[in-house]
């Protein structure tokens, strides 16, 4: 599961901008479609940073790295369809 | 020579052990997906409410403070990152005391900055026109916030008698509770 030559230092950083990024986006913008789909995008990546750099998944067990992908992406693909929903009803 | 064969046999046999420590899983798995199932559901249950009292729901967000929600979230990237170099250094469990500590403290700093929040969300939730989303709220990030307590206190135990099997359990696990705060801060906060 352990894999030295990845600097785990680099991931800490990038997922800390995501982090950043993100709340930045949610707070700046007016709620549109748009801004919504991508602080769930980022919140996405953060996630699939965590499962495979830290949680050591990125070269092994490649199918709990994608059922945890997975659990991440359904419950932001709902979050996303209530404001697509709503606005295609609208 | 059989003395040399007895040592090299005994140091194989430790390899092997360490190794099988890492394969051995199955049940840590079935931990974590017991939690994501837990809170998968109470997300699911929060997103369902939102879309049937979807004004209610969006009058109340304005009582929270994702300033706060966003500071933790740093705050359990930065536990996580030190969960992750203790699981790392875990061939040498005595080299991961220290991040387990760290891990611990940034835990501990997420549940004082949960209960800053909380205080001054708290009032709101007698309100009976935010009554399904703070009653939601509550339970949801209550849950999650005992699990960092409890995990925080678990980090400390480890770190105090580091053993390679329970670095690796505690850390996934602590990447498990922070995998659910990455989802559940924005469906909670933001969207």
């Amino acid at each position: 599961m352990h894999d030295a030559r990845f600097p785990i230092l680099g991931t800490f950083v990038l997922v800390l901008v995501l982090a950043i990024g993100g709340a930045s986006i949610a707070t700046l913008s007016d709620g549109s479609l748009i801004a919504i789909g991508t602080v769930l995008l980022i919140a996405f990546a953060k996630a699939r940073f965590v499962i495979l750099d830290f949680m050591e998944l990125r070269h092994g067990q490649r199918g709990m790295a994608l059922s945890l992908l997975a659990w991440c992406a359904v419950l932001l693909l709902v979050a996303l369809a209530r404001p697509l929903l709503v606005s295609y009803l609208a | 020579m059989a003395m040399q064969n007895e040592i090299s046999g005994g140091a194989l046999h430790q390899t092997s052990h360490e190794a099988a420590v890492d394969e051995d899983v199955l049940l840590l798995w079935i931990l974590v997906w017991s939690e994501l199932i837990a809170f998968g559901i109470l997300l699911t249950a929060f997103l369902i409410m939102s879309g049937i009292h979807a004004d209610d729901f969006a009058v109340a967000r304005i009582h929270l403070n994702p300033g706060l929600a966003a500071a933790n979230t740093l705050v359990l990237i930065t536990s996580g990152w030190q969960a992750a170099i203790a699981a790392r250094r875990r061939a040498t469990p005595s080299k991961a005391r220290i991040p387990l500590c760290l891990a611990a403290a940034f835990g501990l700093l997420f549940v004082v900055i949960k209960c800053i929040e909380y205080a001054a969300e708290f009032r709101y939730s007698f309100d009976a026109t935010f009554s399904y989303f703070f009653q939601l709220y509550f339970l949801i990030t209550g849950f999650h916030l005992l699990h960092v307590a409890f995990g925080s206190f678990v980090l400390l135990l480890v770190a105090w008698r580091p053993a390679r099997g329970n670095i690796l359990l505690i850390a996934t696990l602590w990447h498990a509770i922070d995998l659910v705060w990455l989802v559940m801060f924005p469906i909670i906060y933001l969207v």
